[in-house]
């Protein structure tokens, strides 16, 4: 395991992928400033730039974009009160308070620190998992994967913040577009109505391209409104606040602690996501605080809580889309799809013969929160600029790049078409308050419950979801439904 | 009116999923078995989704509750036809040309900003995306249909 570590670490520290680590720091920081570009988004409109790198830069440069989105995010909470991102929501509450009473590198500092903290957790968390899930793994079988699929929907479903019968729904569109193309068992064709380009299946990059930058710039254009409506925040950076800020998240050290362990355990939750991690830090925080009678107007504690669960939970959420390849978010969904695209099949192999490239990522996780730490620090000051980029250039910007972008992964003109219709199923999801997560994450794992489907029968017969591990996860998690389901129908009740 | 499109667009999704499962019926056993087994799963979960959406339409429509929203469906429709121009002038003039005239055409007509301005950011983009897709990336972008022709 030591080896495996040590080869992890030289593979992420050749001159080439730290090149890509600040790279992709750059851009995360700066799209995830931007408001109404989402990390998926930045991560959407990288992926096909992926397509002509070799693994180890591309994921380095895709990893670190994600991990910088999380403080990206909060430079446009704390400044103009719009959260860059949907995971610095909560960081608003008490960001913007600071920015306005004159102390908007303050809250940037503590942003980055409480994010480096958070992220080094979670980097903990990852690597102190590893034996744990390599023994766990080891004794499941084909029939507990495809069970635990299924479950991981459900979870996502009944856990995430839009209802649960549209998740459901949501969740088996995305699986129903992954059984297009060649059957995996008979190659026979399925649902390609005669297009040869349909036979490799419906292009994973272009439905992200399509489905999630489409989509946010078809909302924002139906809108007509600039999201960066800068109100009377002047920032004017300065290094004594800078380090206030740093002083303020060791001096709150238990916030720092309590709130990462919360963004660690919703990172492994699926289905519970950023927004979640990021707004029940802040309830944390509220609750340990002995003033908490000062959040809301701008208390160092009110940023620390959400930045610090914000990039814990990375560490958190990449423990099931490594081990088991369930990812728990759609974030988590398209970096799957590029560990996928890019030659790198999450699940039992990445703790056994793959090893490294799981300690490479981990090493990346940390690295990429050091860098993007330092980056907020010492360039908080003209990262604040981007916040204010008018809409009528990121709209068709964005559009172009997901343009091309859609077209590159299969060098065919039917990308663009893909990801056109899927913008459009994307804009109705949206409309109609579907959730997105659980279609991508469906679409992702199609092939892989197929796979695991076809062999379960094959070494277990039809009733393969009888055997005790699986019988047992089915009656554990209804279980957990049940309880859940309950819990709900009696604070339903409560609140009248 | 939201909650009537919402019920349109879950019947419209009834629709695919049962035309779903009747093709996979056409498949051979191996490769419907999926299928089946995800098609099903997805047409309860529609048709549980649809019953309670008819059930609240109708009842917001007994309360005349019918909402003012005509101008939001026609920015819907403008929002949905910007991607069909896009997928139409992109097969015709490509993916450079293609994207840089429909960033002209936003520029002008959906941000209201003078010619000028407009072409020059037509221009920045696509030299941008031919920069770093063609020349850095070495990808043969789609020339476009009219361009081909022209060639040949």
């Amino acid at each position: 395991m030591l080896e495996a570590a040590l080869q992890g670490i030289r593979l992420v520290t050749t001159p080439t992928s730290l090149l890509y680590m600040v790279a992709g720091v750059l851009i995360g920081t700066l799209t995830g400033a931007l408001p109404g570009i989402t990390g998926t988004i930045t991560l959407a409109l990288l992926l096909p730039l992926c397509v002509k790198l070799s693994p180890v830069p591309a994921l380095v440069l895709l990893l670190s974009a994600h991990v910088a989105v999380e403080f990206g995010g909060s430079i446009s909470a704390i400044l103009i009160n719009v959260p860059g991102t949907g995971q610095a929501v909560a960081t608003c509450f008490d960001g913007y308070p600071m920015a306005r009473k004159g102390e908007a590198a303050r809250g940037i500092a503590i942003s980055a620190m409480a994010g480096l903290v958070g992220g080094l957790l979670g980097f903990v968390a990852l690597v102190a998992s590893i034996p744990v899930m390599r023994q766990i793994i080891m004794a499941l079988g084909p029939p507990e994967f495809f069970v635990m699929v299924f479950l991981a929907l459900g979870f996502i479903a009944l856990l995430g913040e839009k209802s649960f019968v549209k998740s459901l729904l949501a969740g088996g569109l995305g699986l129903m577009t992954a059984m297009v193309g060649l059957d995996p068992v008979t190659s026979s064709p399925r649902y390609t109505f005669g297009s040869l380009y349909l036979w490799d299946g419906i292009d994973l990059i272009a439905v992200v391209v399509g489905f999630f930058a489409f989509t946010e710039m078809m909302e924002l254009m139906r809108r007509g409104v600039s999201l960066s409506i800068a109100e009377d925040v002047h920032f004017r950076p300065s290094l004594s606040q800078v380090w206030q800020g740093v002083r303020d998240v060791f001096i709150h050290w238990r916030t720092t602690l309590q709130c990462s362990l919360v963004g660690l355990i919703v990172g492994i939750a699926p289905g519970l996501g950023g927004t979640t991690a990021n707004v029940m830090a802040y309830a944390c925080a509220k609750q340990v605080s002995r003033h908490p009678e000062e959040f809301g107007r701008g208390t160092p504690e009110g940023v620390i809580g959400p930045e610090s669960a914000n990039n814990s939970k990375e560490g958190g959420a990449l423990i099931p889309t490594i081990a088991f390849g369930i990812p728990g978010s759609s974030g988590m969904a398209v970096l799957l799809t590029a560990l996928i695209m890019l030659g790198v099949v999450p699940g039992p192999e990445m703790l056994t013969k793959n090893l490294h490239i799981t300690f490479g990522l981990a090493w990346v996780l940390a690295l990429a929160n050091v860098v993007s730490a330092a980056v907020g620090l010492a360039c908080a000051a003209g990262l604040a600029r981007f916040t204010f980029i008018p809409t009528r250039y990121l709209i068709p910007v964005v559009f172009a790049l997901g343009t091309a972008g859609a077209y590159v992964s299969t060098e065919n003109v039917g990308g663009v078409l893909v990801a056109a219709i899927f913008g459009l199923v994307g804009y109705a999801f949206r409309r109609f308050d579907y959730p997105k997560a659980p279609f991508i994450i469906g679409l992702v794992l199609g092939s892989a419950v197929e796979r695991y489907l076809h062999l379960a029968v094959r070494l277990y017969g039809p009733l393969f979801f009888l055997r005790p591990t699986s019988l047992g996860m089915i009656l554990a998690s209804l279980g957990y439904f049940t309880w859940y389901g309950m819990r709900q129908r009696r604070r339903g009740v409560a609140r009248g | 009116v939201k909650a009537r499109a919402e019920v349109l667009f879950t019947g419209f999704l009834v629709l695919v999923i049962v035309t779903f499962l009747v093709t996979a019926i056409g498949y051979n056993p191996v490769a419907r078995r999926m299928p089946l087994i995800v098609g099903v799963f997805a047409l309860a979960s529609a048709l549980v989704h649809l019953t309670t959406g008819l059930t609240k339409t109708l009842g917001r429509m007994a309360s005349a509750d019918q909402g003012n929203d005509g101008a939001l469906r026609w920015q819907d429709a403008a929002v949905c036809l910007w991607l069909l121009v896009l997928v139409v002038v992109v097969y015709l003039f490509g993916v450079v040309v293609g994207t840089g005239l429909l960033t002209v055409g936003f520029y002008r007509f959906v941000a209201r900003r003078p010619w000028t301005g407009a072409l020059l950011f037509g221009a920045v983009v696509a030299g941008v995306l031919w920069l770093t897709f063609v020349r850095m990336l070495a990808v043969s972008l789609h020339s476009g249909l009219l361009f081909e022709v022209l060639l040949r």
